[in-house]
């Protein structure tokens, strides 16, 4: 296993960049190489491209379950393209896969390919997976839906400015989780490339159990489970304890089959 | 350029290293430089460090991201520790992990790496200036061109002068054992007189350095032997300041042609 804290510039962004990469290693040097399924694990909000090597056992998992794992930083933009900030939707879900794959031998398959992340992280996994179903066989949401979280980012700073406004302008949040749930609506109905979708929350989340229960009621709405939707409730609240004891549910999920003599 | 620090595992050495890697991006809109990719596979620098340094050194010192941008070509700067480059008489085997496990690792890690010996190349500062131009000697199938800065390439007589110094000891084991072993570099240069696979060299070394004499009988000799060898040298002790505007003389010899535009 491979921990790699790779700096670059992104095109999209204009500026250089921070992402952590975790990569399985192989055990014989002479083997030939092998491409490895990827997960893109986004932070959540006020965290950055390292916290989830800090916060978890990620890299012990990772090797558990023999997956690439790419995190890379969004700031504080709710994995939007900013009105007043960065292209960070843009960034992650056009042009970090392929800069990615320039760089590792990652699986460019569909089905070895997935998204996940806890809640900014988890919301940004669900907008991005839904607006590129090509890409990711599966998308998890650890303590958050498809709605973003309006508590935190509508507080206004010291000069009367919010995170919202930056972010998504006036109106722009409502009409992103009008888009997205549309876009889920469109995959339904075009009938191919549906992603899996995979939502958990603590059960005495204070702040984001709603949110999650509303994207429960509206995946678990589509007739005959085209999602292959799971929703699932376990005791915790909104901390990294609670995703560091859930993200392997989601590898599981996943089908990415564990060493169970490590897990 | 992307800038990568990789924690991985070495099973020659059986724990964990670190390396810093520098690998080609195409940019645009960066501002005061260019950087280039040129498709394909990439060639690759293995830039090795000195004793009392690690793998980032060579970033910390020099400007080397923005010379290897001009480029557009890998560099690989692994820690090797103050292991000579050499697999230990009572150590770790550094030489088969940094000239053979390593390689091997990188183009698992970076499918792009070029595999060919043409496209693979190490330079280095004095102790790892021995490391590069061994690397060429010893694993001549895997480098085609290596760089010495200031390099310390007889350590086999320093150790002969120390004998009682068990550093010099655990490294390269008895000294009277070290003459014709694998780690005398001019033995290895003799052992490769008359084989068809031969790195070209690059030399340089500073007229005030207290390794200067070793680089001149090392000049000479590579010269009897044949070899296809560029040495320099110029005022100067054994310092960064000159590492640091040699190594972009050694990016030319290895990469030329390809200036920055």
């Amino acid at each position: 296993m491979a921990l790699i804290r790779i700096g670059f510039f992104s095109t999209v962004l204009g500026m250089c960049t921070s992402c952590d990469v975790i990569l399985p290693q192989q055990t014989d040097a002479d083997a030939p190489a092998r491409e490895f399924p990827v997960m893109y694990l986004l932070h959540n909000l006020t965290k950055s491209h390292s916290t989830w090597q800090r916060m978890t056992c990620i890299e012990r998992y990772a090797l558990n379950h023999g997956v690439a794992v790419v995190m890379p930083d969004a700031q504080l933009s709710s994995y939007a393209d900013m009105v007043h900030g960065g292209k960070f939707f843009t960034y992650i879900a056009d042009e970090l896969p392929g800069l990615m794959r320039s760089f590792f031998p990652l699986s460019s398959r569909r089905e070895d390919t997935f998204i996940c992340g806890a809640s900014m992280g988890g919301y940004g996994a669900l907008k991005i997976g839904l607006s590129r179903p090509e890409q990711y066989g599966a998308i998890g949401s650890l303590s958050s839906g498809y709605t973003s979280y309006r508590g935190y980012i509508s507080r206004p700073d010291d000069r009367g400015i919010t995170l919202q406004s930056l972010t998504f302008g006036e109106t722009g949040l409502d009409e992103e989780d009008v888009e997205t749930a549309e876009k889920a609506r469109a995959i339904v109905r075009s009938g191919k490339n549906i992603p899996r979708i995979f939502i958990t929350c603590g059960s005495s989340d204070p702040i984001l159990l709603d949110n999650a229960r509303e994207a429960r009621d509206f995946f678990s709405s589509f007739e005959g489970n085209p999602f292959d939707f799971q929703y699932t409730e376990h005791p915790g609240s909104h901390n990294w304890s609670f995703w560091d004891a859930h993200i392997c549910d989601f590898l599981r999920y996943a089908g990415l089959n564990p060493r169970e003599h490590y897990c | 350029m992307a800038l990568l620090h990789v924690d991985f595992f070495s099973h020659v050495l059986g724990m964990e290293m670190q390396m810093d890697v520098i690998l080609p991006e195409a940019t645009r809109g960066q501002i005061g430089m260019e950087a280039r990719d040129d498709g394909g596979d990439w060639q690759t620098l293995y830039l090795l460090h000195g004793m009392s340094d690690d793998h980032t050194i060579w970033q910390r010192r020099t400007s080397i991201e923005r010379y290897a941008a001009d480029k557009g070509i890998a560099v690989v700067m692994p820690t090797t520790h103050l292991g000579w480059y050499t697999d230990m008489y009572r150590g770790l085997k550094y030489f088969s992990f940094a000239a053979v496990e390593l390689p091997k690792i990188c183009r698992q890690m970076f499918p792009r790496m070029s595999h060919r010996r043409e496209d693979t190349f190490a330079a280095g500062l004095s102790m790892g200036g021995y490391g590069a131009l061994k690397f060429g000697l010893r694993a001549p199938e895997t480098f085609s061109r290596v760089a010495s800065l200031s390099g310390g390439l007889d350590p086999v007589a320093v150790a002969l002068r120390e004998p009682e110094n068990p550093f010099w000891r655990d490294v390269f084991g008895p000294p009277e054992q070290n003459a014709g072993s694998f780690n005398d570099l001019f033995a290895a240069a003799e052992a490769l007189k008359d084989s068809p696979i031969r790195p070209d060299v690059y030399m340089w070394c500073g007229t005030e350095d207290f390794l200067y004499d070793q680089n001149v009988r090392m000049r000479d000799h590579l010269r009897a032997l044949g070899y296809n060898l560029v040495y320099e040298e110029s005022p100067g002790d054994h310092q960064w300041k000159y590492w640091d505007a040699k190594i972009q003389t050694v990016l030319d010899w290895l990469v030329p042609g390809k200036e920055g535009e």
